[in-house]
C-alpha cells in the first residue's frame, strides 16, 4: 500500500510551473438570464472564434441570488482585447431583434493566469472563477512502506558517515542505488582536497565509480566470452556468439548508465553535478540538505527545466523532517560559514 | 590576452579527433599566456562515462601537473559553447576568459540555456564568473556536428522511418 505524501520524510522539489503562484489577468464578464445563453455565446464565438489563455476558465459561472433566482455570468475576453466602451458597444449592436437580451453592464474581473497543474494550485484559485482542473496522480511518485524504509537506510548511512568523516575534506557523499533491487550500484565522497581537484565532487566521483564498475562488468563479460571461445572447438554450438563488443550498442547506451538509477546525496549538487547527473539520465535524486548554490531546486531546478532535454524526479530534506534532527546533523553538514559556503 | 585564432584551429584539430573515434565532435584546448597546457576531446563513448566532455579531459591532464592556482592566468578555446556541467566546471576551476565557436542550443552555460559564467548567485568563495566570447569558427563547428548527426543516423541499427538526414549546408546567420 502507498503511504500517504504527508507522510513521507522527504517532499519532492516540484518544478516551478508546479509550484508557482498562478497569478491573475484581468477579464469583462456579463450577467444574464440563463435562458439567453446561447444567444451570447453565438455572440462570443462570432467575435473571438479563438481565445488563447482562458483554456482552463470555463466560459459559465451560476449565481445563485437569494430571492432563489439563478443568474449567468458570462466570461467575454481579456480586458487586454478592447476597452470596456467599445466592448459595451459592440455587444449593444449585436443585441437587437432576434438577438435581444437582458444583461448587466460588462465588469472587470480576476481569474487565474495559468492552468493549475496539480491539486494545490487549483485549491488556491478555485475561488475566483469556475476553473477547469481534471486531477490525474497517475503519474504522481507513489512510494510503500518498504521504499520508503530502503530510502531511508540509505540516505541514514550516508549522514552517519557525513557525522564520521574527519578527512578535512567537505562532508559530503554520494550513494548509487538500483531501485529495482536496492542493490548499490557505487558510493562516492568529497576528494578535492586530497586530490588537489576542485572538480572531485562527491557526485562526479561517484558518476565515475558507476562507469568504472560498468568497465569491469563488460571486461569480465568479455573475459568470459573468450573462455568459451576457447571452449569452442569442442563445443561448435557456442563458436557462433559474437565477441567483439557492438561499438554502436556501445554509443547507444553510454549517455543512459545511470538509466534507472537513484542517487542519495548529503548535499543539493551543485551545477555542475545536477548536470552530470542529467547527462548520465539518472532516474531519480535524493538529497538531505539544500544548498546555497544546489541546482536541483535551490538556485536552479535542472531536474524540470523546459528547454533540457531530460527530466527527473528530485525529493528534497530527505530525513530533515524532524527540525531537532536537522538540527542536530546540521554542524556537521556545514560547507562553510554563511554566506561563503562552497559548491556539493 | 586576446583571442587568438590559431588557438581554435587546434581545438578544431582535437574536435576532428574526436570525430573520428565516434565521440560528439568537440575539441578545446587551455592555452596560458601563449603556452598550450593540454588539448581535450570528447570522450564519453570511449570512457562509458556521459560526463567525459572535452573540458574535463584536458582539465584533468593539466591538474596531474600543476596546481588548480594555474587557471587564473588561463584561457579555453572550445569548438563549442560549454555545456551546463562544464560551465560550472570552469568557474569552480577559476578559468580566466573562455572563447568558443557555436553555440550550445540545447545544453548551453555560457548563455543559451543559463548564464552559468555570469551568474551572481553562483559566487562562492571557490566559484568565479568568467568572461566568455562566442562565434570563433562557428561555421566549421556547425558542419562538423552535422556531419556527425548525418553520420550517426545513417548508421543507426534500425533506420528511422523518415528518410535519412541529408547534410544541410547553409547556415543561418547567428543572431
Ligand atoms: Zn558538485
Ligand atoms: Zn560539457
Amino acid at each position: 500500500m502507498n503511504v500517504d505524501k504527508s507522510l513521507w520524510p522527504f517532499q519532492q522539489v516540484l518544478s516551478d510551473e508546479e509550484s508557482r503562484d498562478l497569478g491573475t489577468q484581468s477579464v469583462y464578464i456579463t450577467d444574464i438570464d440563463p435562458k439567453k445563453t446561447t444567444i451570447l455565446l453565438k455572440f462570443i464565438q462570432r467575435q473571438w472564434p479563438q481565445q488563447q489563455g482562458l483554456e482552463h476558465c470555463k466560459r459559465i459561472r451560476k449565481n445563485l441570488l437569494p430571492e432563489g433566482r439563478i443568474t449567468l455570468s458570462v466570461l467575454l475576453c481579456p480586458t487586454s482585447a478592447m476597452g470596456e466602451e467599445e466592448l459595451e458597444r459592440l455587444l449593444n449592436e449585436f443585441n437587437v431583434g432576434d438577438n435581444a437580451f437582458d444583461r448587466s453592464p460588462v465588469q472587470a474581473i480576476s481569474v487565474p493566469l495559468y492552468a493549475p497543474l496539480n491539486r494545490t494550485q487549483f485549491e488556491s484559485c478555485k475561488h475566483l472563477w469556475p476553473i477547469i482542473y481534471r486531477e490525474d496522480t497517475r503519474l504522481d511518485p507513489k512510494f510503500n512502506e518498504s521504499q520508503i524504509n530502503d530510502i531511508t537506510t540509505h540516505m541514514q548511512a550516508l549522514i552517519t558517515k557525513s557525522q564520521n568523516s574527519l578527512s578535512g575534506e567537505l562532508p559530503v557523499f554520494a550513494r548509487v542505488v538500483d531501485p529495482s533491487n536496492n542493490r548499490i550500484i557505487a558510493e562516492g565522497s568529497d576528494t578535492r582536497a586530497a586530490d588537489k581537484h576542485p572538480l572531485h565532487h562527491a557526485v562526479m566521483n561517484c558518476i565515475d565509480n558507476v562507469a568504472l564498475s560498468e568497465r569491469d562488468r563488460r571486461q569480465s563479460h568479455k573475459r568470459k566470452l573468450n573462455q568459451t571461445d576457447s571452449l569452442s572447438e569442442e563445443d561448435p554450438d557456442v563458436s557462433s556468439r559474437d565477441s567483439t563488443p557492438n561499438l554502436e550498442e556501445t554509443v547507444e547506451k553510454v549517455a543512459y548508465l545511470c538509466t534507472g538509477f537513484d542517487i542519495y546525496t548529503t548535499h543539493e549538487p551543485c551545477t555542475m553535478c545536477s548536470m552530470a547527473l542529467l547527462h548520465s539520465r539518472i532516474g531519480r535524486v535524493f538529497y538531505h540538505k539544500p544548498s546555497r548554490t544546489g541546482a536541483l531546486g535551490t538556485v536552479y531546478k535542472i531536474h524540470s527545466h523546459k528547454s533540457l532535454n531530460h527530466h527527473f524526479k528530485v525529493f528534497g530534506d530527505v530525513l530533515r523532517r524532524d527540525l531537532s534532527q536537522a538540527e542536530a546533523t546540521d554542524p556537521y553538514l556545514q560547507l562553510g560559514n554563511d554566506g561563503n559556503e562552497v559548491d556539493a | 590576452m586576446a583571442y587568438d585564432p590559431k588557438y581554435m584551429a587546434l581545438a578544431m584539430e582535437a574536435a576532428h579527433v574526436a570525430y573520428s573515434s565516434l565521440e560528439v565532435p568537440v575539441g578545446c584546448v587551455f592555452v596560458r599566456n601563449g603556452e598550450v597546457l593540454a588539448r581535450g576531446g570528447n570522450r564519453p563513448n570511449a570512457s562509458l562515462n556521459a560526463t567525459r566532455h572535452a573540458e574535463f579531459e584536458a582539465i584533468d591532464e593539466i591538474l596531474s601537473s600543476h596546481p588548480s592556482s594555474i587557471f587564473r592566468e588561463t584561457d579555453l578555446y572550445v569548438t563549442v559553447e560549454p555545456c551546463i556541467m562544464c560551465a560550472s566546471a570552469l568557474r569552480q576551476i577559476g578559468i580566466r576568459k573562455v572563447y568558443f565557436g557555436c553555440g550550445n542550443d540545447k545544453f548551453g552555460g555560457n548563455g543559451s540555456v543559463f548564464d552559468v559564467n555570469q551568474d551572481e548567485r553562483l559566487l562562492t568563495p571557490t566559484s568565479l564568473p568568467y568572461e566568455s566570447e562566442g562565434g570563433h569558427r562557428r561555421e566549421d563547428a556547425i558542419m562538423l556536428l552535422r556531419k556527425f548527426y548525418v553520420r550517426e543516423n545513417n548508421h543507426a541499427p534500425q533506420p528511422k522511418k523518415k528518410a535519412n538526414r541529408v547534410l544541410k549546408t547553409e547556415i543561418e546567420s547567428s543572431s
